[in-house]
């Protein structure tokens, strides 16, 4: 009887285990197209309108987006956890819905279940079988080394002989030479720009320093990034990744910018002493509300500082321009506007924020790369209604370092007839514009642009900030020790 | 009773294996008294080979390099004229022969080559530069389809990888945007490039019709109708015209 029990038991597992097995199987087979009417239905739902319907992308989408939808039929897919050559796991296509991809159209998806998602994921797969009829499993990305000067540095020496910097530039703001040649495309014939490390929330293949990681390693197939896997050892392709991660900046956002009074303003653009300066970083979109509109913008951020004297307000703007064009390329001229409103702020309510309206008028302070150091000063009524002024209101100095823009507005705080007024301690709005002539933006309409901040003047701190409080302080210690007193007697 | 069931589960586990293989793969067989294709590629008069300007790295890969792209004899023989054998199920053992490709001067080196599913591809380096080596499916339209994309950021370093998808592929290095050639990953022996008197032979097929592709990087590509014959040759000439 125990014996049978025995028996039994053992091929009861057996079964078990073989048909977890057949289950595996069919779960493979479920993926084929043909089986899988689920990952369809969701994916024309949801997906075809930018991907296409048969997964070749042709959409409405694909002229106002930027990058353009991938193309799945292609069987390239840029964003992998495998080597050169490979197919993604189905992990990686899933970590591309779930988490969308930064910078692109492709938004997150959290609304499917995780067998939804499955299913889409082997809906995708269908439209590239030759691609996933290869096995592939990720590459080891093991434990990274800790962050430390020494590696950094062996980094920053091997961005130089593993050639990064040929493409991805000194700073790695993604303006170097060889990124820039005319043919520089990807499978699908479309033209790509090297990537700027510097912002990390440009990384499609996210920022984290496993992410560079796995990046140097594979690649980004498809694209001119190629797999260093072959060429680099580990610990090598780690001090590389600690040094690119040590690239981004940490962008600073919020509502208004604090300007500090000072004796003497830099007297560069690029002055090593605006770094010491406080700022305050504006995300970009595209201009969309009128005629040209600009889906595609490729500025997404312009970093604001700014310092007063006595006399001048100074504003520094910097902002990555990987491929500067002054204009003489046949390319439009890279520039840079902001603007004030014209009247004194009755309320909260302030002027239209792109170029204002006839009610609310904007003034305009604007650069331009072909013009050097001239600033054009302008009245806004509406993007369709500039007119020029006679007499500039400010001055201006721009420099261009190894992919970044570095533009100074000065204005004399002597108050003009029609000017914006800088009054120290008040919040005073301004918004920015910023156009890369290499992606055709016109400098007026086509182009990034902010929303309303603020920039303030801080007052300098009044005599009575350094009396009162060690008065008010001592006053609450002399009043505790005789409180304290006083308690002890009653006690006794 | 028992060793039924395992059976029975046993082929069902097996099953998919079959049904999703490959659904005619290269089979190999002994071929005694095969025939063979021999021909010769000409050109309908002589092209002029571009010159191609260099503006990076001049120092490494001068200022101006051949295309090699008309490699074209004094009485128009047409040398890197690919021909494949399409669509053979059987024949003799694929060659154990890797397909070297070497960056050279900024010129990948040979400009076209055969390599073997299942074999290997040696990509080096020679120059003192940095080259990538960007192996992709050709889909016509400047599209491609990336096979491998690696790095040889040194002098003499060396990459082994396998042969894994079949077709005509482009090789390109994306830091010398001038830099092509084209490797053909053949599923079977039978496919070669012609030298430079235009001449080239594949041997050992079995005797059978089959249909011959023959393709240039300029001229375009022609598929021609072949019998072979036990222990014969056929001739297979062609003579390309640019248009």
């Amino acid at each position: 009887m125990d014996m049978f029990i025995r028996r039994f038991l053992r091929m009861r597992i057996l079964i078990a285990v073989l048909i977890a097995m057949c289950f595996s199987v069919s779960v493979y087979s479920a993926d084929k197209p043909a089986d899988n009417p689920e990952g369809k239905k969701i994916y024309d739902g949801w997906c075809a309108q930018c991907h296409g319907y048969k997964g070749d992308a042709d959409s409405f989408t694909k002229d106002v987006s930027l990058p353009k939808p991938r193309d799945f039929t292609f069987g390239s897919f840029k964003f992998r956890s495998t080597p050169s050559g490979d197919p993604p796991t189905d992990a990686d296509i899933t970590k591309v819905i779930r988490n969308g991809n930064p910078g692109t159209s492709m938004p997150p998806w959290s609304r499917f279940s995780d067998a939804e998602v499955k299913a889409i994921v082997g809906h995708v797969k269908s439209f590239a079988p030759d691609t996933f009829a290869m096995e592939t499993k990720p590459i080891n990305v093991g434990n990274p080394p800790k962050a430390s000067k020494e590696i950094i540095e062996q980094g920053k020496e091997l961005f130089k002989t593993a050639k990064c910097v040929e493409c991805h530039g000194n700073a790695g703001r993604g303006n170097g030479e060889k990124g820039w040649q005319a043919d520089f495309k990807t499978d699908w014939g479309y033209g790509i720009a090297p990537a700027n490390y510097t912002h990390p929330w440009e990384l499609r293949n996210g920022s984290s320093l496993e992410d560079i990681f796995r990046t140097i390693s594979v690649g980004l197939s498809g694209t001119p990034m190629t797999s260093y896997m072959d060429s680099i050892p580990d610990d090598k392709r780690w001090a590389l990744a600690h040094f690119i991660k040590s690239l981004q900046l940490t962008r600073k956002l919020g509502l208004a910018l604090k300007v500090r009074k000072t004796e003497t303003l830099p007297s560069k653009p690029n002055d090593p002493a605006w770094e010491a300066v406080d700022y305050l970083d504006l995300p970009m979109g595209g201009q969309l509300m009128f005629d040209t509109r600009n889906f595609t913008p490729v500025i997404t951020n312009v970093r604001v500082r700014g310092l007063y004297t006595s006399k001048e307000l100074a504003i520094l703007l910097q902002w990555i321009d990987k491929k500067p064009n002054d204009g003489s390329d046949g390319k439009p001229s890279d520039s840079i506007r902001i603007q004030f409103p014209i009247n004194k702020l009755e309320g909260t309510e302030l002027p239209y924020f792109f170029m204002g309206t006839g009610k609310a008028p904007v003034n305009l302070w604007q650069w331009r790369a072909s013009d050097k150091d001239k600033v054009s000063s302008m009245t806004a009524k509406g993007p369709d209604k500039i007119e020029p002024k006679e007499k500039p209101e400010a001055t201006v100095m721009a420099t261009y370092d190894d992919g970044l823009y570095s533009v100074v507005f000065k204005k004399e705080l002597k108050p003009a007839k029609d000017d914006p007024v800088f009054e120290a301690g008040k919040f005073i709005p301004f918004a920015v514009a910023a156009y890369d002539g290499q992606n055709d933006e016109d400098g007026n309409t086509r182009g990034a642009i902010s929303a309303w901040y603020y920039l303030m003047m801080e007052p300098p701190m009044p005599l009575r900030v350094y009396v009162f409080p060690p008065l008010v302080s001592l006053g609450v210690l002399i009043a505790g020790i005789g409180l304290r007193k006083r308690l002890r007697k009653k006690k006794v | 009773m028992k060793k039924v069931f395992v059976g029975v589960l046993v082929t069902m586990l097996l099953l998919p294996l079959f049904a999703f293989a490959d659904s005619k793969p290269y089979e190999v067989v002994d071929v005694k008294d095969g025939g063979s294709i021999k021909g010769k590629i000409k050109s309908s008069g002589p092209v002029a080979d571009p010159v191609l300007d260099i503006k990076k790295d001049e120092a490494v890969c001068g200022k101006s390099v051949p295309k090699q792209e008309y490699i074209i004899s004094a009485s128009n023989e047409v040398k890197n004229v690919l021909v494949v054998v399409e669509d053979v199920e059987k024949g003799k053992a694929i060659p154990k022969t890797d397909a070297v490709i070497d960056n050279q001067k900024c010129e990948f080196v040979p400009i076209v080559a055969i390599a073997y599913v299942g074999g290997k591809y040696i990509i080096k380096n020679s120059d003192p530069i940095f080259h990538n080596t960007s192996l992709g499916i050709i889909l016509g339209e400047g599209k491609k389809r990336t096979v491998y994309n690696l790095a040889l950021p040194n002098k003499d370093q060396s990459i082994e990888k396998p042969v894994k998808v079949p077709g005509l592929q482009i090789v390109q290095c994306d830091a010398h945007s001038w830099m092509r050639a084209y490797v053909y990953a053949s599923k079977t022996p039978y496919a070669t490039v012609t030298d430079a008197k235009g001449d080239f032979e594949i041997k050992d097929l079995l005797p059978g019709k089959y249909k011959v592709r023959i393709w240039h990087e300029g001229f375009g590509e022609v598929t021609k109708d072949v019998e072979v014959k036990a222990g014969q040759a056929t001739a297979l000439d062609h003579t390309f015209s640019k248009k």
